[in-house]
């Protein structure tokens, strides 16, 4: 390994990369089916050309995230406001 | 060697050292961990490109004939005769329609009353016809091994994520070397030290492919995923209803309402002409599919669903007939495609390589090649960085590579000579040639494990492999009489190009194997370790070779 990691930074960005990436990933396709304001056909080529690079764009932020605590922290928030905004759609909206 | 690769480093220092440093990590783990597995997608696809071509040569009844094209109803009817039970109609008959006159078709049935038969093939100029899991079995082995349909839906699922954990060693890989990928592009040193060959192979070939490697892993991602990638859409926009989803995506034909008629006509249309009809909706319009649902009633309906001729990108067009009276029902140009219908139908056909013809074909094989290549270097490159410090792990997976990796050339030689002299009318076999391949396979990867001396092993695996592929055109000579000569005569182009293939793979194995130079790594395994091994000294130390290739 080129990077000195210590166990604890090992799990815990592969856990933030592989757990919170891909509920990123589910997040952001419920976000573009249910949230965008553009029409259907349009929010489903967003989900499913997007999805792919969130998904793997969460895992690689995770691993180059400052510290353990960042990356979920971070993917953590971005999965929940898109969530949220899902839910806020349709269920209060 | 210090001084060039200290300039390596120097040029590389727009990503910042840390993020590089993270960036290689996470590169050579996932690399490491699913290394094995993408080569063997990417090999096995290499092949499958040519699942057509193969499904010839296997089936001597499905291969070119001379004569007329027959028509799609005189193909069908025969099949649906036999699948059915006691009279029933297939409640959905699913077809690919053939291209050409050497095309062969396609035919899915299912519902009630019908054999339980995955797929049927028919020769479209005899109208005999193959079915899985009778026959086919080479094709079928090679085909579901792509996206490990061994191991069912999970098994597809898990290629799907290995796409997108590819996509992640392409992406960590590409944000290393963005800034010299140019300079990558034309560096290749073998005549430096091995560790420093197989990284610039790697590099090379990585930027060759890149486009290609890039474009495979996410559209493979998404076809093995489709399950999964499919739900928050099909819960949250289609009520749970899959098959809307399916239809959005152009891979149907939009709902239409079907009226009963109050009694179906005792000449039902001709599937050959509705075909027909459809192909003359568009200037340009490719049908490719064909679906009758409930076949023979009154509310039948026949969708025919194809692509603009030629167009890479753009959606599907579909016209629907009512099958008992012909009449057309709906008309959705390709032109029309909705955005989320051009993007699948765009994903599936670069990756199903649906464009360019033949020649295309040959590209993508060569360039699937290349990525086995990347892969398979990448891990050398990550063993020979290692190979100081003697652990067993590292000893081990380099076994691996060889057995997994070099293995699979004589696995597939077998499992086609398997084909070629297994009796006719065998039972079950599908099972013989699954056992025929992985058996060898399994034989090959038990010989690199026992084995200490790593190149000899890819030395003697290639030359195996590479002698058992130059037997193909042999063995099929003489059990179908298709010698090459013959399948040029009776312009069977599949057969020849087939047996040519195996001979070009069995010339460039033996190839290889003659430039390997063992001698070099002959007592690898049984040496000491160093004293002490830190990364950054097994980064530059010169190491014997355990697989070389011979200097000029």
């Amino acid at each position: 390994m080129k990077y000195d990691w210590s166990t604890g930074e090992a799990w815990g960005k592969a856990g933030a990369g592989l757990l919170l990436g891909t509920a990123l990933y589910l997040a952001f396709c419920s976000f573009c089916a249910t949230s965008l304001p553009v029409v259907q056909d349009v929010a489903l080529a967003l989900g499913v050309l997007g999805g792919f690079p969130v998904w793997v764009g969460g895992i690689y932020y995770a691993v180059l995230s400052k510290t353990v605590v960042r990356a979920w922290l971070v993917l953590g928030t971005m999965t929940g406001l898109l969530a949220g905004a899902v839910l806020y759609v349709r269920f209060i909206a | 060697m210090f001084g060039s690769l200290h300039n390596c480093r120097l040029a590389v220092s727009k990503l910042p050292a840390r993020a590089y440093k993270l960036s290689w990590d996470a590169h050579s783990v996932t690399g490491i961990v699913i290394g094995l597995a993408l080569f063997v997608i990417f090999a096995t696809g290499a092949l499958v490109l040519f699942r057509g071509e193969i499904r010839k040569w296997e089936e001597p009844k499905l291969r070119a004939q001379p004569g007329e094209r027959i028509s799609l109803d005189a193909m069908i009817q025969p099949v649906v005769d036999s699948l059915s039970e006691d009279g029933a109609s297939p409640a959905r008959l699913r077809m690919s329609l053939p291209e050409g006159r050497d095309d062969n078709l396609f035919v899915q049935a299912t519902g009630e009353g019908m054999k339980a038969t995955p797929n049927v093939w028919v020769n479209s100029t005899t109208g005999e016809w193959v079915r899985t899991p009778e026959e086919g079995a080479v094709t079928q082995t090679l085909y579901y091994l792509h996206f490990f349909y061994q191991l069912g839906r999970w098994g597809l699922h898990l290629a799907g994520l290995l796409g997108v954990f590819g996509l992640l060693a392409v992406v960590t890989g590409t944000a290393m070397h963005l800034d010299r990928i140019v300079k990558d592009f034309f560096q290749f040193r073998p005549g430096k030290s091995l560790r420093v060959a197989w990284a610039d192979a790697h590099k090379v070939l990585g930027t060759i492919g890149l486009p290609f490697q890039t474009m495979y892993v996410f559209t493979g991602a998404y076809l093995g995923l489709l399950g999964i990638v499919a739900l928050p859409y099909v819960l949250l926009l289609f009520d749970g209803n899959s098959t809307d989803y399916l239809r959005e995506a152009g891979y149907y034909a939009p709902a239409v309402q079907v009226d009963s008629v109050a009694s179906a006509s005792a000449e039902r249309p001709r599937l050959e002409r509705l075909a027909a009809r459809a192909e003359r909706a568009w200037p340009d319009f490719d049908p490719k599919k064909m679906i009758v649902h409930h076949m023979g009633q009154p509310n039948s309906r026949v969708e025919v669903v194809g692509y603009q001729h030629g167009a890479v990108f753009g959606g599907t067009g579909s016209v629907v007939f009512h099958g008992a009276t012909g009449e057309e029902l709906l008309r959705m140009p390709p032109n029309e495609a909705n955005l989320f219908n051009e993007a699948v139908q765009s994903i599936e056909t670069l990756h199903f390589a649906r464009f360019g013809g033949m020649a295309l074909k040959m590209l993508f094989f060569l360039l699937a090649i290349a990525s086995c290549a990347v892969i398979l270097t990448g891990n050398l490159t990550w063993l020979e960085v290692r190979d100081t410090e003697n652990r067993i792990v590292n000893r081990m997976l380099a076994r691996l590579t060889a057995g997994t990796a070099t293995g699979f050339l004589p696995a597939v030689a077998v499992l086609f000579l398997a084909d070629r002299g297994m009796p006719e009318g065998v039972p079950n076999p599908n099972w013989w040639s699954a056992l025929f391949f992985f058996g060898g396979w399994a034989v090959a990867v038990v010989y690199a494990l026992c084995r200490r001396n790593v190149a000899r092993t890819h030395r003697s695996l290639l030359t195996i492999g590479g002698g058992m592929a130059m037997l193909v055109p042999i063995a099929n000579g003489l059990t179908t009489g298709a010698w090459p000569w013959a399948a040029w005569t009776a312009r069977q182009w599949a057969v020849l190009g087939v047996d040519l293939g195996a001979v070009g793979c069995g010339l460039g194995a033996l190839g290889t194997a003659v430039l390997l130079n063992v001698e070099a790594s002959s007592d690898k395994d049984s040496a000491s370790p160093p004293s002490s091994v830190s990364n950054s000294a097994s980064d530059f130390a010169p190491e014997p070779t355990p697989v070389s290739v011979a200097p000029d």
